[in-house]
């Protein structure tokens, strides 16, 4: 038997708030065409078809055909896989580093929480874009690099929150508890601590994988990302641009995969924000 | 000849800048190719107008607008405006007379070129144009203190004579076969003497020459304005003087985009196009577009023999013949360039000829040559290129078609002078898939072929090629100088150390009221300004 989800669990709430299954559906959407790519790309994406340059919507090519004659659809869909890759293992990167840094500096506190948070501080103001630019021109253009340069970006976003809230709940009566029952100050963390930041942290990540598609786009675009001829929708984008003009929907295929897909991830962090977050329960809306 | 530098001298690195050098670079020489589709109603010989400004877009800006000092190929775009040179040429390298310094010259000495010099002609500083002036250009060039990249095109002169007022004399330590081309680039623009001398360091960017326009403002990265030289030389075919314009505005414009919208908005009334914008202008009715055919060789795979597994000549071959061109032009020049058929001199120019054997597209045969080599399951090999708005799908398609056969390209992308670096000197790669200028004097590609050449990635010494780059430029027959490329072709492209892919074609665009589109071509692809004309509306 199925059991279904509580009307008051967080999976039934997200159920009937219709923004947030948007974006739940678009996301798995485009999971699935990240995971089963080579079973779903009706071509291969490299290749051309000389005969069927710049080709618009047709049966064979429903998104039409490149500058290089290849199929628009299935490299989108390749695309796809980038976009989800990188997202995820920025996203995980940033949660595997900002959440021990934010932990640590609550707890801790003192001269290590004063250093720490500054070092965060001094990367939270560069502009992010700029940061992820200048690694991915140090180290090269892979996907693994794209990986950490966005990642690194979202660790002292994560930190902060995880720092903030744990800030808070160090302070409460059960924390106390804890600490006079004798409990670890690690297992404090892991146990008492950690679980109760989570929330925020969640929508956190969800925000953060919107934006790591779009920051990776955008690499892609100015031609510091991920190189071709593996297809990721911001060189498709950057390969479109020069002929926005002639062949407008070059760059509108890839542009409108990348607005989904990132209004998707903001419209469901969105929503788990408002679901989440324990002032706003009850809330009517 | 000043030519026009391979693609590393100079140093875009944006995608439009790239571009754009891309075809200027390649936009060459069209003797018998110029286009000029002309729809208006009037016929081509109205009768000139004076007067009026007219707004230039380039990309490039200059690092120096005296031409001594010249370095990169855009440079000779600014120049070009406020000098005269020694002998001018028309587009296939046929010296001009009429439009020269030098009024007639005598290359019978093989030891001397003897220039009779025009009469009459000053500075724009009112100095007068004497073989004073002449002697001390060419001095000041040979003077290795100055740092002249024109020395390199003279090296022949030993010393300069002024044997009388008008009469120079330039005694040559050798037989100089391009004497001619090379009297008309850089190095026979003649500066004037006592302007050189006042100015100092500051003469780099006040320069003083004869020509049909005077330098009267330069903003550095952002525009140079000349204005009409009253005392000019010139005469058109109806003996008015030249030129019709009041003032030109040279615009820097790196991006090719904001070139081309600037043309639209009438911000702008002369750019060079792109391959992807030429039809959109070619078929409105508002402007006109001149089009140079076989301009240069915009794209060619160049070897390092030096280097595993490209030192095998048959792994070469392979490479040469797995790759078709056609659908290169087709995709990346939107079949707009035309397939290389030659060696590094496309048809525009004498020294072309489209009968040296040489590797054409044809999978079985570069198969064969794998198996030649001793990989018949085909090979990995290493390259570098260049981003730009054709090379980058290039490379995709050479990577592609290389794969078919067998061969994995592993394609590093960087900008044009690193790429450069690397290949020429760093040995990263044996592979280059590059641009090169163009080159309507063959022996400019010297510095390409020979064992001790400037961008001769393999250093090898090569006797073969070295006493044929010899004869070639000591000798003056052009018929037996053809003779002679015909055979630096059979090596070159026999054994696969270039293998030329596609000639370029370049637009340059005008809207209908700019008149005398027809003459602004230069053999260089640079342009002219000096015929154009403004109609009053």
């Amino acid at each position: 038997m199925i059991r279904l989800p509580g009307p008051d669990s967080v999976a039934g709430r997200l159920l009937r708030t219709p923004r947030a299954m948007f974006g739940f559906l678009v996301i798995l959407l485009v999971a699935f065409s990240a995971g089963f790519a080579e079973h779903l790309i009706p071509y291969d994406t490299e290749e051309m078809d000389f005969d069927a340059l710049l080709g618009g919507i047709s049966a064979a090519h429903p998104f039409g055909t490149d500058q290089l004659g290849r199929d628009m659809l299935s490299r989108l869909i390749l695309g796809a896989r980038v976009a989800m890759e990188v997202s995820i293992g920025a996203v995980g990167l940033g949660v595997a580093m900002g959440v021990p840094i934010g932990l640590a500096a609550a707890i801790i506190g003192g001269w290590f929480d004063d250093i720490t948070m500054r070092v965060m501080d001094a990367v939270v103001v560069f502009p992010s874009l700029l940061v992820a630019v200048a690694l991915a021109a140090a180290l090269g253009n892979s996907l693994g690099t794209v990986i950490l340069a966005i990642g690194l970006a979202n660790v002292p976003w994560l930190a902060r929150i995880v720092r903030g809230q744990a800030l808070g709940l160090r302070e409460l009566d059960f924390v106390a508890a804890a600490e006079v029952a004798g409990t670890t100050t690690l297992r404090i963390m892991t146990r008492h601590i950690l679980p109760n930041c989570l929330a925020p942290v969640i929508v956190q990540t969800t925000l953060g994988m919107g934006y790591a598609v779009l920051t990776e786009a955008a690499l892609g675009f100015i031609g510091v990302g991920i190189q071709p001829p593996t297809p990721t929708w911001g060189n498709m984008l950057q390969a479109a641009f020069p002929m926005l003009e002639q062949h407008p929907l070059l760059s509108v295929v890839p542009g409108v995969a990348i607005f989904v897909l990132v209004l998707a991830f903001n419209l469901l962090g969105d929503a788990l924000r408002d679901i989440l977050d324990p002032r706003l329960r009850g809330v009517v809306r | 000849m000043q030519t026009t530098p391979p693609p590393h001298a100079n140093t875009p690195a944006v995608d439009g800048q790239v571009r754009r050098r891309a075809l200027l670079r390649g936009a060459a020489i069209g003797a018998g190719s110029v286009v000029l589709l002309a729809r208006h109603g009037r016929a081509a010989a109205d009768k000139p107008e004076y007067g009026g400004k007219l707004r230039v877009a380039y990309n490039l800006a200059p690092g120096s607008l005296d031409p001594t000092l010249a370095v990169s190929g855009g440079d000779t775009f600014y120049w070009k405006q406020a000098y005269d040179v020694l002998i001018d040429n028309d587009q296939r390298l046929t010296p001009r007379p009429d439009r020269s310094l030098a009024e007639s010259w005598d290359l019978s000495d093989s030891r001397a070129v003897t220039l009779k010099l025009r009469k009459g002609v000053t500075f724009h500083d009112g100095t007068a144009f004497n073989a004073g002036a002449v002697k001390a250009t060419i001095d000041r060039i040979l003077d290795p203190a100055t740092r002249s990249a024109a020395r390199a095109e003279i090296s022949p002169v030993e010393r300069v004579e002024a044997v009388e007022e008008h009469l120079v004399r330039l005694h040559l330590s050798r037989p100089w076969g391009p004497a001619t081309t090379m009297l008309g680039g850089r190095a026979g623009a003649i500066n004037s003497p006592s302007a050189v001398k006042a100015l100092g360091v500051d003469y780099r960017f006040r320069p003083s020459g004869t020509g049909p326009f005077k330098v009267a403002e330069f903003v550095s990265g952002s525009m140079v304005r000349l204005v009409r030289n009253e005392h000019y030389w010139g005469r058109d075919e109806a003996g008015n003087p030249l030129p019709y314009l009041d003032e030109i505005v040279l615009n820097i414009v790196p991006d090719q985009t904001v070139q081309t919208n600037a043309l639209k908005a009438g911000e702008m009334d002369l750019v060079f196009l792109p391959y992807r914008d030429a039809p959109q202008f070619q078929d409105k009715p508002g402007y006109n577009v001149n089009v140079f055919e076989n301009a240069g060789t915009v794209y060619v795979l160049l070897y390092n023999r030096s280097k595993p597994p490209l030192d095998n000549i048959n792994l070469r071959l392979a490479i040469a013949h797995a790759v078709n061109p056609a659908a290169i032009n087709k995709a990346a020049y939107f079949g707009r360039a035309s397939v290389a058929t030659g060696g590094m001199w496309p048809p525009s120019t004498w020294a072309y000829d489209g009968t040296v054997p040489r590797p054409s597209y044809n999978p079985a045969k570069a198969r064969e040559y794998l198996a030649l080599g001793g990989r018949p399951n085909g090979f990995e090999v290493d390259a570098v290129s260049y981003p730009s708005e054709a090379n980058t799908p290039s490379a995709e398609i050479v990577r592609a078609q290389l794969a078919a056969v067998g061969i994995k390209m592993n394609l590093r992308m960087y900008d044009v002078t690193t790429a450069s670096e690397k290949f020429y000197y760093g040995g990263e790669a044996p592979l280059y898939l590059s641009g090169w200028g163009h080159v309507p004097e063959p022996s400019s590609s010297n510095m390409l072929y020979r064992s001790n050449g400037y961008y001769n990635a393999s250093k090898l010494p090569d006797a073969r090629l070295d006493a044929l780059l010899d004869a070639g430029e000591s000798t003056v027959d052009i018929a037996q100088r053809k003779a002679i490329y015909r055979k630096v072709d059979e090596i070159v492209l026999g054994e696969a150390m270039a293998t030329p892919l596609i000639y370029g074609t370049a637009y340059a665009a005008a809207p209908k009221r700019v008149r005398g589109l027809e003459s602004v071509f230069t053999y260089d692809i640079r342009m002219y300004l000096h015929r154009l004309w403004l109609e009053k509306t």
